[in-house]
């Protein structure tokens, strides 16, 4: 409770700082008095800012802050998910192809100039449909008998994501024109995007983590040992399946508005591990909250640090969470003298 | 109370389990021996309902394991394995009370509220000035202390140990034997356990089961199957057979060969797998 308590504060503070910070000039009361006067009560902001200050805290400030929050979300959650069930402190969102899989799709998409087939969803939507083709394939081919060998899930989903991650390259490199536009897809962001992209991700994190939290018990036996846990009572194909199942349409859904932003899934559930312990009915919610925080900080120095031009997300989250987590690990080690251990 | 009737096993084509059958009755303490590959852990994991029977049938009260909810079976059946517990970052207290999930429902309430049960646990076992150690911090011993802990908390009538000494001195041999067969007085229990210390099964068993090539060899008190002639035709071991001086069980001693040390490797072993 007292984790929770301080992870939500944290979280405020941070919403606040991200909404208060920009490019744009405007003063930090300007912006909460928009924010104010935009409520549904209120009569609105255009008697005294301009259409376009208003919508640039509304419109884009706002959606981009809460935005990074979901992404950050799932993408942390997805990582506690996959860490959890596959029992490898290396697995993050991306281990079983999810986000190679997205990847051809977008690329193929940009490539090809198809970019507004179906309007502003083409490459969500067929990032997505590819994610989770993708992943389909890699637990089909490491089903045997019924059941998922978990060396032989990771196996094949590190065997898929370097196949496809040679097409991306090919396509990367076929097309001179729009070389940029493909990779800084593949970078991730989180800028240009929409009230509709936040709208998209809500469902998702908002029946997720209950099921989550729900299964927590479930990953804390699990740990154990696979054996050990059918022992105590844990269905554990039925379990593993439906926590992949959850973890992958997250990713695909966070994969598919913002693109590959890496280290967040992998880093805030250690990040958490190292703080409170191994516990996952304790990681599992603080891993939604932590991601959210971690996601927006870094979106914030990504807008910031040489503003008015975006630096691409996932560079900036590797270059912040790098040091934090080392730091916290030295700690760590100096004080109990042992190995970290998932 | 678990009966067994014609099971049989195979990995690839090697066959571990061969046509068996047998009837496991209530509050016994039963002791399976046999050479490394007769399959007595593979007929563990069948009588645990983990590892699903190619044929033949495993009856709880003469219902069909397959047909019993995991959960529902968890409270029923525990299973002590060899070699503990992972070194991980859980409180011994934290992976005791893991040993609840089979009572909890979906929210983590305990459903058949027994607070105490914990408590008592990590008290028998000797555990209670170690609850708030993580398992990484405990030595190989300690942490098999915790696993009986756990299966203790399942508060089960039917409990599996497969080779549960192995790996430890034999101070703690004793002490989770004796505190096995205590348990075993007290409550009533099933307890089949998978030995590969002769020994040790003559003098806590009740009942012993010699598996060789996945088929029954003999069945019966101790006197009855640690004889000569059945020691070596389940392990090919040269062994002199004693009785205990104060229980009057036998208990085996090796007997060294007197020559060519080299048999073993030279193709005249007989053949045990």
């Amino acid at each position: 409770m007292i984790y929770g308590g301080a992870a939500m504060l944290l979280l405020f503070v941070t919403i606040f700082v991200a909404l208060s910070l920009g490019s744009s000039g405007m003063s930090m009361v300007d912006v909460w008095h928009i924010l104010w006067l935009s409520l549904p009560f209120n009569d609105g902001a255009s008697t005294m800012y301009s259409a376009g200050e208003i919508a640039i805290v509304t419109q884009i400030r706002l959606s981009r802050v809460l935005l990074g929050a979901l992404v950050g979300a799932s993408l942390a959650l997805a990582g506690v998910g996959f860490q959890g069930v596959l029992r490898n402190p290396l697995a993050d969102p991306y281990t079983l192809g999810v986000a190679s899989g997205s990847s051809v799709g977008a690329a193929f998409i940009i490539l090809m100039g198809y970019q507004m087939l179906l309007g502003l969803w083409t490459i969500p939507f067929v990032a997505f449909v590819t994610g989770m083709i993708t992943i389909i394939g890699v637990i089909m081919l490491a089903r045997h008998k019924g059941s998922m060998q978990i060396q032989t899930l990771v196996l094949a989903g590190v065997i898929i994501q370097s196949f496809l991650g040679s097409f991306v390259s090919l396509m990367v490199s076929l097309s001179d024109g729009v070389v940029n536009e493909i990779l800084f897809w593949i970078m991730g962001s989180i800028a240009m995007k929409s009230w509709e992209h936040v709208y998209l991700l809500i469902p998702f994190v908002v029946v997720s983590l209950p099921i989550m939290m729900m299964y927590s018990r479930i990953l804390n036996l699990l740990a154990l040992g696979e054996r050990e846990a059918a022992y105590l009572g844990v269905q554990v194909e039925r379990s593993k399946f439906v926590m992949l199942m959850i973890c992958t349409l997250l990713t695909a859904a966070a994969v598919s508005v913002s693109g590959v932003i890496g280290f967040v899934g992998l880093v805030v559930p250690h990040l958490l591990r190292l703080m409170v312990g191994p516990d996952y009915r304790l990681l599992v919610p603080l891993s939604a909250i932590g991601g959210a925080i971690y996601m927006i900080m870094a979106d914030t120095v990504a807008r910031l640090v040489l503003s008015p031009k975006d630096l691409p997300l996932g560079v900036v989250t590797a270059l912040i969470g790098a040091p934090i987590f080392t730091y916290l690990l030295v700690k760590r080690n100096k004080k109990e003298g042992g190995v970290q251990s998932l | 109370m678990i009966k067994v009737e014609q099971l049989s096993y195979h990995y690839g084509d090697r066959s571990v389990l061969d046509q068996f059958s047998y009837r496991f009755s209530p509050s016994n303490f039963y002791g399976i021996i046999g050479p490394n590959g007769a399959g007595k852990s593979t007929l563990l994991q069948l009588l645990a309902g983990v590892r699903a029977p190619l044929s033949g049938n495993v009856l709880l009260d003469d219902v069909p394991l397959r047909q019993i909810p995991r959960k529902q079976l968890a409270r029923r059946i525990a299973v002590l394995q060899q070699g503990g517990l992972p070194a991980l970052g859980f409180t011994v207290r934290e992976v005791v009370e893991m040993g609840r999930f089979p009572y909890q429902g979906w929210l983590g309430g305990d459903l058949d509220d027994r607070k105490g049960i914990v408590e008592e646990a990590l008290y028998l076992t000797g555990l209670t000035k170690l609850t708030d150690r993580s398992l990484e911090q405990l030595s190989g011993g300690e942490r098999q202390r915790v696993a009986l802990a756990k299966v203790f908390v399942q508060q089960p009538d039917i409990l599996l140990l497969d080779e549960p000494t192995t790996y430890l001195d034999i101070g703690y041999q004793q002490m989770i034997m004796e505190f096995v067969q205590q348990w075993q007085q007290n409550q009533q229990l099933l307890v089949i356990a998978v030995l590969h210390d002769l020994n040790a099964a003559a003098l806590y068993c009740d009942e012993l089961l010699a598996l060789s090539n996945g088929r029954l060899l003999a069945a019966g008190s101790a006197v009855e199957v640690l004889t000569s002639p059945n020691v070596a035709e389940l392990y090919d071991a040269n062994t002199l057979i004693i009785t205990h001086p104060e229980q009057a069980v036998p208990q085996l001693l090796l007997q060294p060969n007197k020559d060519n040390h080299y048999r073993y490797f030279a193709g005249d072993h007989k053949q045990n797998t």
